[in-house]
């Protein structure tokens, strides 16, 4: 494998391919594009959480100046309106029945925004209120309302794989895991910690709200979108409106921002009914409000008992967790089987069982997150690691290194009957545990605290990188120049600058000779999602094998000119040599074909086989900490210090993947310390800016450390592996249990928002007193 | 009704509604796409403009009131030539943006704070910037690139007030 000093252009901090495009304002994202004879749409949502729907009137939205037309479930006939790609629940707008506050009832269409907007009033709707089911209690209690009142057929991206139940309940999925004998090894513990953990409902807030410009007609769909996966939005659209694949063009630009909240189908059903209701192209850009009543993500109750034996050692886990999922499916099975996995952390533990379970209830409906459920059940694992080391009186650092999986270690066995899944998972590829000692140096963990601070780390371990299928297709031309077409959507995180740099260094090209041709499904070949950090890893692979097929095509070429065979070849960087004379790819490419401007293809496929058969693909690893200080007056918490170690592997542009690490532990910053959607009763209370608080720049940490470790251990190019969600998932955990060593006081909920934590410490004063 | 302003140095004639916000005339009108809207109740600055040098958020300025005002918006910073901004320079160099949705509205705040000031402290600094959200990076690419920008332009950073 190369090395890091054999590298021209991977491993090196590359500015970003997109850079001028984006600090000039040129670069186009979904809201930027206007398409000729575009109208504008605009959707009615209900007021109530639960309610049949007696009667819609549109007569006089109808009637309004500038109104082109409006859409309603009675159009819905002639297609499959149900779209979800793990469970088929989720209606184009509501039918019969609505089940949360702020689900589409309508769309009106009009030549502009504002007469959209004001046309929605004219719209009258009848409902009945039903009861309310408006938390996970409400919903599993034996008398509780169905949420849904009939089964729906499995999606066909379940992602995971167990079967869809048919039973009208109110669970959505459950899954089981069980490994060891959890009942002996309990009776035989000598230390045990026993707690619930509560993590809210939150907003990823990427500031490009949902947008989607769809022009449909009966024959051809085109959507414009702020897709993470279009090749999963192809494939619904072409479910849902009965056309074949190449029929529906999913075409994704710059994206702003994601944090998994544009993962698989939101309003692009939608656009394109109300596209092919008007015969015209329309545009729907959602507010704020209107997104964070689209996709948040799923809250959870956390039980979790944790078991060592006298030295500290795991002996068993247990854990049941409650995800109150809303109104529909989403990706919510998937991240309910992840949270299970992800409980368990990357620690050796020989028993275990958990069980968790996405509850249906008349909220928003809950989703893919950054973390995908790690974050979650992070929070209530990681700070029972605290509680459980003081118990046994170990040094919450060293205790963690006690227990750590090594490398190549599987933390995850072959599972008992009851489990829902049943394989073992691929042992750790990584070394968590001089990642752990990297941190603790950074963060000082050994140094005597000052008054009214704590420090605290925590570690994580994601089962990440999806289902390995990808594909990608390269072309070099006769100036030398290269064009890489990939399904990789850019939403940020610099996927594009990556897949450039790795072909550049594959065919010995600069840097700024790539273009990336990206994100659109009637010009890129098929690859299953950005997300799951898995892109780097799975996207890089096959941009290194496309390329290595324009290679081998090309020096079949040359030793044809040559009239000798390929062994005698000699290959350079950018060309080929024999004997003293070298040729460029292009000079060969132009000889061979006797044409300028020719260009070849190379092509690259990947599936879930060879190294790659064994899930997941790689394990995404979690090191991060903090140091806070509190103001005992106030319970305002003040982040003095944050490091992250990402663990990637080998950063093919290392910049970009600190700059991940940094992204995603503040994000973990605002969701430890602030964020949290608020309902009270049916409707959601703090839905915008106004009253969602995410981070500030005043909110920056004072010192920042973020280190790389490269092992080149991942299945990646060059052993690179994903990363983006892994400085998130120990955040929480570690605000808390910096709170706690800063003041002993425990919380086991998050956010630690002034407020809470003040009452905290109230309480424990007056419990002393 | 018609109104007049300077919009990136050049003087122009509007046909405007009179309830119409300065970002959509801006946006659909004059094909002005690099200012955006997100949280659109002036919280998250990505539709940050600059109106006689001055940052305002575009999502909740009425167009009216800009005539015969002077407008800037992130497509006026780089020369014809394709020459960019320092700050522009300094956003690339410094990896001071991942999405870039909310980087126009960034680099116009940057810009009226090193426009007006000749020094200028960390604490004003972050003050300044406080009004426009970044969900990914972290804000310290971006402090770096503004600090990059402000030697470029001569300008003074200094630790304290």
């Amino acid at each position: 494998m190369k090395t890091p000093k054999d590298f021209r252009i991977v491993n090196h901090s590359i500015p970003r391919i997109d850079g001028v495009a984006k600090v000039t304002g040129e670069a186009m994202y979904s809201g930027d594009i206007f398409l000729p004879g575009m109208v504008y749409a605009k959707v009615l949502r209900s007021p109530y959480a639960h309610a049949h729907i007696q009667s819609i009137d549109i007569s006089e939205a109808c009637r309004r100046d500038g109104v082109i037309g409006v859409l309603t479930c009675e159009d819905l006939e002639g297609i499959d309106p149900y779209y979800g790609h793990a469970v088929k629940d989720h209606p184009i707008l509501a039918i019969d029945k609505v089940r949360f506050a702020g689900e589409p009832v309508a769309a009106v269409m009009a030549i502009n925004e504002g007469i959209a907007h004001e046309a929605l009033d004219d719209i009258l709707v009848e409902y009945e209120e039903l009861t309310p089911v408006m938390d996970v209690q409400e919903s599993l209690a034996p008398d509780s309302p169905r949420i849904h009142e009939k089964t729906y057929s499995a999606g066909r991206f379940r992602g995971f794989g167990d079967k869809h139940t048919s039973e009208v309940t109110n669970i959505c999925q459950e899954v089981h895991l069980e490994w060891g004998d959890i009942d002996s090894a309990f009776s035989e513990a000598t230390f045990v910690e026993d707690q619930e953990f509560s993590y809210p409902m939150a907003y990823a807030y990427a500031m490009e709200p949902y947008t989607c410009v769809a022009d449909a007609n009966k024959n051809e769909i085109t959507v414009h979108t702020c897709a993470q996966h279009p090749f999963i939005v192809r494939h619904d659209l072409a479910s849902i409106f009965g056309v074949t694949l190449n029929r529906v063009r999913v075409i994704v630009p710059y994206v702003g921002g994601g944090y998994g909240s544009k993962s698989y189908t939101k309003i692009e059903p939608l656009t394109a009914a109300c596209s092919l209701h008007v015969n015209r192209p329309v545009k729907l850009q959602l507010s704020v409000n209107e997104a964070m009543l689209t996709t948040r993500c799923d809250s959870a109750q956390i039980h979790v008992r944790t078991a060592t034996d006298k030295n500290g050692n795991l002996l068993a886990r247990q854990a049941e967790i409650y995800m109150d999922t809303g109104a529909y499916a989403e990706n919510s099975p998937l991240v309910c089987s992840k949270m299970a996995n992800r409980i368990v952390g990357p620690y050796k533990i020989p028993n275990v069982k958990v069980s968790s379970y996405a509850i249906y209830t008349n909220s928003a409906p809950a989703s893919s997150f950054r973390g995908f459920g790690a974050t979650q059940v992070s929070f209530a694992a990681e700070s029972q690691m605290d509680e459980l080391a003081d118990q046994i009186g170990l040094d919450p650092v060293e205790f963690r290194l006690k227990n750590l999986a090594k490398s190549g270690e599987v933390t995850h066995p072959k599972r008992f009957s009851g489990s829902t899944q049943k394989q073992a998972l691929r042992g750790l590829d990584a070394d968590l545990i001089s990642d752990l000692k990297l941190l603790a140096e950074a963060l000082h963990m050994s140094d005597p605290l000052p008054e009214n601070r704590g420090r605290a780390v925590g570690c994580s371990a994601s089962d990440a990188g999806s289902k390995p299928v990808s594909s990608a297709i390269v072309q070099i031309y006769t100036d030398n120049s290269v064009s890489v077409h990939s399904g990789t959507t850019e939403l940020g995180q610099g996927g594009h600058t990556v897949m450039a740099q790795i072909a550049a260094e594959e065919m010995g090209v600069d840097f700024l000779d790539v273009r990336v041709v990206a994100s659109d499904t009637g010009t890129v070949p098929f690859d299953r999602s950005t997300g799951a950090s898995r892109s780097t890893t799975l996207m890089g692979r096959v941009i290194i094998e496309a390329c290595r097929d324009a290679i081998t095509q090309m020096l079949e070429m040359a030793a044809e000119l040559w009239d000798i065979s390929i062994d005698e070849l000699t290959e350079e960087v950018g060309g080929v040599r024999y004997n003293k004379e070298t040729l460029s790819w292009g000079q060969i490419l132009e000889k061979y074909s006797k044409m300028s401007g020719f260009s070849i293809v190379g092509r690259g496929y990947l599936y879930q086989k060879g190294d790659l058969a064994q899930l997941p693909p790689f394990w995404e690893i979690g090191c991060a900490g903090v140091e806070i200080s509190v103001d005992q007056e106030t319970g305002q918490i003040t982040v003095e210090r944050l490091a992250t170690v990402g663990d990637v592997g080998l950063a093919i542009n290392p910049a970009m993947a600190e700059g991940q690490d940094l992204g995603a532990a503040t994000m973990g910053l605002g969701l430890g310390l602030y964020e949290e959607m608020i309902y009270e009763g049916q409707e959601l209370v703090n839905g915008s800016l106004m009253d969602y608080r995410v981070p500030k720049f005043s909110d920056l940490p004072k010192d920042i450390r973020l280190i790389l470790a490269q092992n080149q251990d991942g299945v990646g190019p060059y052993g690179a592996k994903g990363g983006g969600e892994g400085a998130l998932n120990p955040i929480p955990a570690s605000l808390a249990n910096a709170l706690y060593r800063a003041t002993g006081v425990r919380v086991r909920e998050v956010p630690l928002t002034p407020e809470r934590v003040w009452r905290a410490l109230q309480e424990a004063k007056n419990k002393k007193s | 009704m018609k109104i007049e302003f300077i919009l990136n140095g050049k003087e122009g004639k509007f046909e405007i509604e009179p309830q119409e916000t300065l970002a959509q005339v801006l946006r659909e009108k004059c094909q002005l796409t690099g200012l955006k809207i997100s949280c659109d109740v002036q919280v998250c600055g990505a539709c940050t403009i600059l109106v006689d040098g001055l940052p305002v958020s575009s999502c909740t300025y009425l167009a009216y009131e800009a005539r015969n005002r002077q407008v800037e918006t992130i497509e006026g910073l780089a020369t014809s030539e394709g020459q960019l901004h320092p700050l522009q320079q300094a956003f690339i160099d410094k990896f001071a943006f991942q999405c870039g949705f909310c980087t126009p509205g960034m680099i116009m705040a940057a810009k009226s704070l090193l426009n007006e000031n000749k020094t200028i402290s960390e604490e004003e600094l972050i003050h300044h910037m406080d009004g426009n959200i970044c969900r990914c990076t972290g804000y310290l690419p971006i402090i770096q690139a503004i600090k990059q920008a402000a030697k470029t332009m001569g300008k003074i950073i200094h630790k304290k007030s």
